[in-house]
């Protein structure tokens, strides 16, 4: 039953603001194919200041920077009223052993509500996999 | 025509960060499950984390937020499930964990202790 997805987290801590957090992560050998990605912050931005659509931008490389599928701004939903997923599809076909890697950069968009300081926040991001072995044909570059 | 079956799992959740575990079998009359969905009853507890395994193997892992499989009340139900999920059922063992959290302080105070999350899960070929 090849259709259930194998998923990897990965929390990006933003400490600081307007800047850049780069990353590498190593997916199991065993996985096939990256189906989609998604990108959650856990934290609540409280401030009326930090109430942005948009206070980041991420860029992903898969299999050591050979395919490069994704480079989008992260959005921040206040309240959840939608479709289940919050993925978005990819289909990389994954070389065994090779890395994911890119960057995510802070826009200073987040406050704190009181002091109205930067808030650190964690953003997770979702690697939704399978080791199903077909690959759409569109996903090879 | 394909037999469907919506299979309950209700979990009570007990206070502000409780971590609720929950263990039973998948109907044995049904051969196997295409669908998950998580319902909460308020929105600002999106941010809780589910862990689910079932017949041993590992589904969603620690920290997966509930957010991912869950929906608002506008979505019909057919399309609240999560259905990248094909797992034997026939009366295996699911289980796992619902980790209770709200983005903070002033959500929290919205939620009323205790509350249940329900889980549906749906099953096909009626064995």
């Amino acid at each position: 039953m090849e259709k259930t997805s194998l998923w990897i987290i990965h929390p990006l801590n933003i400490e600081r603001p307007n800047k850049s957090y780069e990353f590498s992560i190593k997916l199991p050998a065993h996985f096939k194919k990256c189906k989609a990605v998604g990108f959650s912050v856990l934290e609540n931005l409280l401030s009326p200041k930090a109430v942005t659509k948009h206070f980041g931008e991420i860029s992903l490389q898969f299999n050591s920077r050979r395919v490069f599928p994704v480079h989008t701004g992260v959005e921040y939903k206040k309240i959840y009223r939608k479709k289940t997923r919050e993925l978005l599809d990819i289909n990389v076909a994954l070389v065994p052993n090779q890395i994911v890697s890119g960057f995510y950069s802070d826009y200073g968009k987040t406050y704190d509500a009181i002091s109205e300081d930067f808030e650190p926040y964690t953003l997770n991001l979702y690697f939704q996999c399978t080791t199903a072995t077909e690959i759409p044909q569109e996903t090879t570059k | 025509m394909r037999e469907l079956k919506y299979q309950l799992i209700k979990v009570t959740v007990q206070e502000q960060n409780f971590l609720a575990k929950f263990s039973t079998n998948l109907d044995k009359q049904y051969k196997k499950v295409t669908g998950i969905h998580v319902s909460l009853p308020d929105d600002a507890l999106i941010g809780s984390t589910i862990y689910l395994k079932m017949a041993g193997k590992e589904i969603f892992p620690e920290g997966f937020e509930v957010k991912m499989i869950s929906s608002g009340q506008e979505i019909s139900p057919n399309d609240r499930f999560f259905n990248d999920i094909e797992e034997p059922a026939e009366g295996n063992l699911i289980e796992g964990n619902f980790k209770d959290r709200t983005y903070s302080p002033d959500r929290a105070a919205s939620i009323q202790y205790p509350y249940d999350v329900l889980i549906y899960l749906k099953l096909e070929e009626k064995a």
